[in-house]
C-alpha cells in the first residue's frame, strides 16, 4: 500500500496565533435584475441598494489595496446560446463604512487602488444592464464574476 | 397552484448569501532556516467554500498618476528574486465549512546554493461558493440568469536567506492641486538587497509651525515607484505652507520581527495653497 509522506518541516510547525493582521473580500449579494421580459434591457444601478450586486471587505486601517473586478459580457446558455451582460465604467463604486467616507466609482475592468483611512471595512457595489434577446431560447444563463483583492 | 407558486419563489427577492474566504495574515514571511509557514483562512459564510492556493510572481508598480498596481509575471526569468517554483501548499485545495477554519501550511524548498537575498513571491486565494442565481426569470418564457460570484485575495510571500538590508531614497517631491486636495507625489527608489517596507506620513504645516493636515499610508518598496497621496484642503487659507514627508521603516500591520531596520528618510517642500 502506498502512503504519502508528509516532510519532516511541516512536522514541526507551530499552531497558528489567533491574533494577526487579516485581510477578507466577502460576496454579500448578487446581482438581481428581477423580472426579465424577452427583448426588453433591464438595469441595475449600482447605487441599488437591493438590486446591485455587494462585496465586503476588511483590512487594517491604514492599508492600502487594490481592487479589481474580473466580470463577463455575456451570460453562457442552453446549446452555445448567450446573453449579453453590458458591465461599464461607472457601474462600481467603492466606500469605506466609517463616517466621511465617500463613493469612489470606478471602471469595473480596470484597477482601482482603496486606502482604509478611517475604518476597518468597505463595500463595493455593482450593477450593470441585461438584455435577452426577443427570440432568447429558454434556459438557464450563467457566468462568474471574480473580485480580487491585491495587498502590496 | 404549483406553477403559481414556482412562479412566485423565482420572483422572490433572494437571501443574501455570503461568500468568500478571511485570510491572515496578510503577508507571509518565510526565513531560510525554517522555509516553512502558514497561512489561516476562515469561512465565515453559511455556504461551504472551495479555496484553492497558487503562487504567482509579481511586485507593485505605479502608474502614470500613481496608483499602486500589481505588475505580474508569468515566467519571471533568472534575474528576478522569484520564489514562486520554490512553494508548496497542504493543502492546495479545500473546502472549508461554514464558519470554520483551515491552516494552510507553506513549504519552501529552494534549490541548493541560493545566494543571500530576499526572494519573493504572490499567494492567491481563490474562493468559490456555490452558483447563486442573480436574477428573476422570465416566467413566460423559463429563463433563469445566475452568476457565480468568486474572490480572490492576493498577497505578499517573503523569502529570506541569510543577511538583507534596505534602505529608501526619496527625491522628485512635488505637489499639485486636484479638486480639494493638495496631491503629492515622491519618486521612492529602493536600496539594499531586499523590499523595504514602511510607512509614509506627510504634514502640511502653516507658517506659525502649526500642521493643517496629515496623511499617513503603508509603503512597499521592491522596485521603484512613483506614488500618490493627498491631503484634504477644503477650509484651509490660502497662503504658504510647508509639505513635511517622511518613510519610517516602520508597519503596524506587520510584526516588528518582520520588518528591515533602515534610516529614516525625510524631505520636505513649500506649497501654496491658493
Amino acid at each position: 500500500m502506498h502512503r504519502a509522506t508528509i516532510p519532516a518541516t511541516l512536522l514541526s510547525l507551530i499552531a497558528a496565533p489567533a491574533a494577526v493582521a487579516q485581510v477578507s473580500v466577502t460576496g454579500i449579494r448578487d446581482l438581481a435584475f428581477g423580472f426579465l421580459t424577452l427583448g426588453i434591457s433591464s438595469t441595475v444601478l449600482p447605487s441599488d441598494p437591493v438590486k446591485s450586486a455587494q462585496w465586503r471587505i476588511t483590512a487594517p486601517v491604514g492599508q492600502r489595496i487594490q481592487i479589481r473586478l474580473t466580470v463577463p459580457n455575456q451570460l453562457l446558455g442552453p446549446s452555445g446560446a448567450t446573453l449579453p451582460v453590458s458591465i461599464n465604467n461607472g457601474d462600481a463604486f467603492v466606500q469605506g463604512t466609517w463616517t466621511g467616507s465617500v463613493p469612489n466609482s470606478f471602471n469595473p475592468g480596470s484597477n482601482v487602488n482603496f486606502n482604509f483611512t478611517g475604518g476597518t471595512q468597505a463595500i463595493i457595489r455593482l450593477g450593470g444592464q441585461i438584455t435577452p434577446a426577443a427570440n432568447q431560447r429558454p434556459g438557464t444563463y450563467t457566468n462568474t464574476a471574480v473580485c480580487t483583492i491585491t495587498v502590496f | 397552484m404549483s406553477r403559481t407558486l414556482t412562479l412566485m419563489l423565482l420572483a422572490a427577492p433572494l437571501p443574501a448569501v455570503a461568500q468568500g474566504v478571511l485570510v491572515a495574515p496578510h503577508a507571509v514571511f518565510i526565513d531560510h532556516r525554517t522555509r516553512s509557514g502558514w497561512v489561516q483562512l476562515y469561512n465565515p459564510g453559511s455556504e461551504a467554500t472551495e479555496v484553492s492556493i497558487e503562487a504567482l510572481f509579481g511586485y507593485p508598480i505605479t502608474d502614470s498618476i500613481g496608483h499602486l498596481e500589481l505588475r505580474t509575471i508569468e515566467k519571471p526569468d533568472s534575474t528576478m528574486p522569484s520564489a514562486v517554483g520554490w512553494i508548496q501548499a497542504f493543502p492546495r485545495r479545500t473546502v472549508i465549512a461554514p464558519q470554520a477554519r483551515q491552516t494552510i501550511r507553506l513549504l519552501v524548498t529552494p534549490p541548493a546554493g541560493i545566494a543571500d537575498g530576499e526572494y519573493w513571491a504572490r499567494l492567491a486565494i481563490t474562493a468559490k461558493g456555490s452558483a447563486v442565481p442573480v436574477s428573476g426569470a422570465d416566467t413566460s418564457q423559463g429563463i433563469t440568469v445566475g452568476l457565480n460570484l468568486e474572490v480572490r485575495t492576493i498577497i505578499p510571500m517573503v523569502y529570506r536567506k541569510g543577511s538583507v538590508t534596505t534602505g529608501l531614497k526619496v527625491s522628485s517631491l512635488r505637489t499639485s492641486m486636484e479638486a480639494d486636495s493638495l496631491v503629492i507625489r515622491a519618486r521612492l527608489a529602493r536600496q539594499g538587497s531586499a523590499a523595504y517596507l514602511g510607512t509614509v506620513r506627510g504634514a502640511l504645516v502653516d507658517a506659525t509651525g502649526v500642521s493643517r493636515g496629515t496623511f499617513e499610508s503603508p509603503i512597499s518598496v521592491y522596485y521603484d515607484i512613483d506614488p500618490r497621496f493627498a491631503i484634504g484642503t477644503t477650509g484651509l487659507a490660502s497662503g504658504r505652507y510647508l509639505l513635511r514627508f517622511s518613510v519610517t521603516s516602520e508597519r503596524s500591520d506587520i510584526a516588528v520581527e518582520q520588518t528591515l531596520k533602515a534610516a529614516t528618510v525625510r524631505d520636505s517642500i513649500e506649497v501654496r495653497i491658493r
